[in-house]
């Protein structure tokens, strides 16, 4: 599909749906604190991806603001400064700047497993997952956003398709019964849209990805369900997903494509 | 500087063994949470490396070339054992700390690499120099990135805390990957791009040539 407008104007578009959801949700106090973050993230992610440009004496790589935009759209809630800025630098300099400005999966995804691993309790995710109410507006935002990913070919429908599948039989195999409940928990939406899904790390094979979407949505359920320590579990599950994509690839077309 | 022989000089920088030939890695990621252990780490090392490299390098003309790994072996182990051994005996905290690495010296690629490259074909003071060059390489790693993980991961320098965490009232919180082994890959990276930064003749060419408009 031909992309005729600016990629990064229509992904902060696609974005901004779930932020304004997520701003709402905040209420006037939290959602001027996200605001904050916002911005102090985007001076971040700009001061690494300028400084790396001049160095490389390139232009600053897309998808900086799309980058930073979906960083703070994972956040349940605004979370403290220096964490924020420590995971943001982390995404821009191994997900982005160390590869030319061109990466090979979505930065945010770097940034966030980053701060899970590095501040378990630094708020970067939701505690006691099944006690939460679902939030629908924030899911309708994210479906809302990822149709104008899909309008764009930003996002493989294939792979979002398949984690939902994939969700239904992992929690079939884990809790016994199919919870239709549970997408709507956490980030999972914004994760299986904007993370695993993103064509920037789908498998290149459509059979890849359907598989890539079910190990997914099957892993999501696991990582809820056995794993104390990581409630949300979307963000480990898009990771490990991305990371299969080339194995995939080469598995399900015998020869390798991606170069 | 330049009194100093080559062989002891070369293996600190330009030809680190870690950084350009990426051997001993694994203790680099296992011993490097803290920056002492990372220094007992290297001197056990150096100790090891050099006593090896003279060793073998005084018997290299007796040792028939078919058994010559056994023998390897057999003597960098014995050292190994004594290092193990006094580290138990006198500094136990320490030796629980760094458990089995000091074990797994043993299995260090850098110290077979400098008996079977150096010291069966060059006479015992000069390999007692590479040895001595080779572990101060490896020594510097493993401090730099000791020093990098402790103080981020736990804001701390010799178990001193440098940075008061949020939780003791200061500003800093403990970057909790620090803390784990994967970080140590992510410095050792950086590190070998700075290395390759300042020594642009060390960058191997590439094995797959990118192409052009191949991805995305």
């Amino acid at each position: 599909m031909p992309i005729k407008m600016n990629e990064d104007t229509i992904k902060i578009a696609g974005l901004s749906l779930p932020l304004a959801a997520r701003l709402f949700a905040d209420g006037a106090e939290a959602g001027a604190d996200r605001l904050l973050l916002l911005l102090l993230s985007l001076s971040v992610a700009y001061a690494w991806g300028a400084n790396f440009a001049r160095r490389d004496e390139r232009a600053i790589g897309q998808g900086l603001i799309p980058y930073v935009l979906m960083f703070v759209v994972f956040l349940p809630s605004p979370v403290s400064l220096v964490s924020a800025g420590v995971a943001i630098s982390f995404g821009s300099i191994f997900g982005r700047e160390v590869f030319g400005g061109k990466p090979i999966m979505p930065p945010a995804l770097i940034a966030l497993a980053f701060a899970l691993f590095s501040y378990p309790d630094g708020g970067f995710q939701v505690r006691h997952l099944l006690n939460q109410t679902p939030d629908p507006v924030f899911a309708a935002a994210c479906v809302a956003g990822g149709a104008i990913y899909l309008w764009k070919g930003f996002l493989e429908w294939r792979v979002a398709a398949g984690a939902l599948l994939g969700s239904a039989l992992g929690s079939q195999l884990m809790i016994g019964s199919i919870s239709w409940e549970q997408p709507l928990l956490g980030a999972y939406i914004a994760g299986v849209l904007f993370l695993a899904a993103s064509t920037e790390s789908a498998p290149r094979a459509a059979s890849a990805r359907w598989v890539q979407g079910l190990l997914v949505g099957v892993l999501v359920m696991v990582i809820r369900i056995a794993d104390p320590d990581q409630p949300d579990g979307i963000i480990f599950a898009a990771l490990l997903g991305c990371l299969f994509a080339p194995l995939l690839d080469r598995a399900l077309m015998w020869r390798p494509l991606r170069g | 500087m330049s009194r100093l022989p080559h062989s002891m000089i070369s293996p600190i920088m330009a030809n680190n063994p870690v950084t350009l030939q990426v051997l001993g890695i694994c203790s680099a990621l296992a011993v490097t949470t803290s920056i002492s252990t990372s220094l007992v780490m290297s001197a056990a090392l150096i100790f090891v490396l050099t006593l090896s490299n003279f060793s073998i390098s005084l018997i290299r003309n007796h040792i028939p070339s078919t058994i010559r790994l056994i023998i390897q072996i057999t003597i960098i182990a014995s050292l190994v054992i004594v290092v193990d051994q006094i580290l138990q005996a006198y500094w136990f905290d320490m030796s629980k700390r760094l458990s089995v690495f000091v074990g797994l010296i043993v299995t260090n690629c850098i110290v077979l690499g400098r008996a079977e490259a150096f010291a069966m074909k060059n006479p015992p003071l000069a390999s007692i120099q590479d040895g001595i060059g080779n572990g101060l390489g490896y020594s510097l790693i493993l401090v730099i990135v000791g020093f990098i993980r402790e103080l981020l991961g736990a804001g701390s320098l010799f178990g001193a805390p440098i940075l008061i965490s949020v939780s003791d009232g200061g500003w800093f919180s403990p970057i909790g990957l620090m803390a784990l082994p994967p970080s140590a890959f992510f410095i050792l990276g950086l590190v070998v791009w700075w290395v390759r930064n300042r020594h642009p003749e060390q960058v191997e060419e590439a094995q797959v040539p990118p192409k052009e408009g191949a991805q995305q």
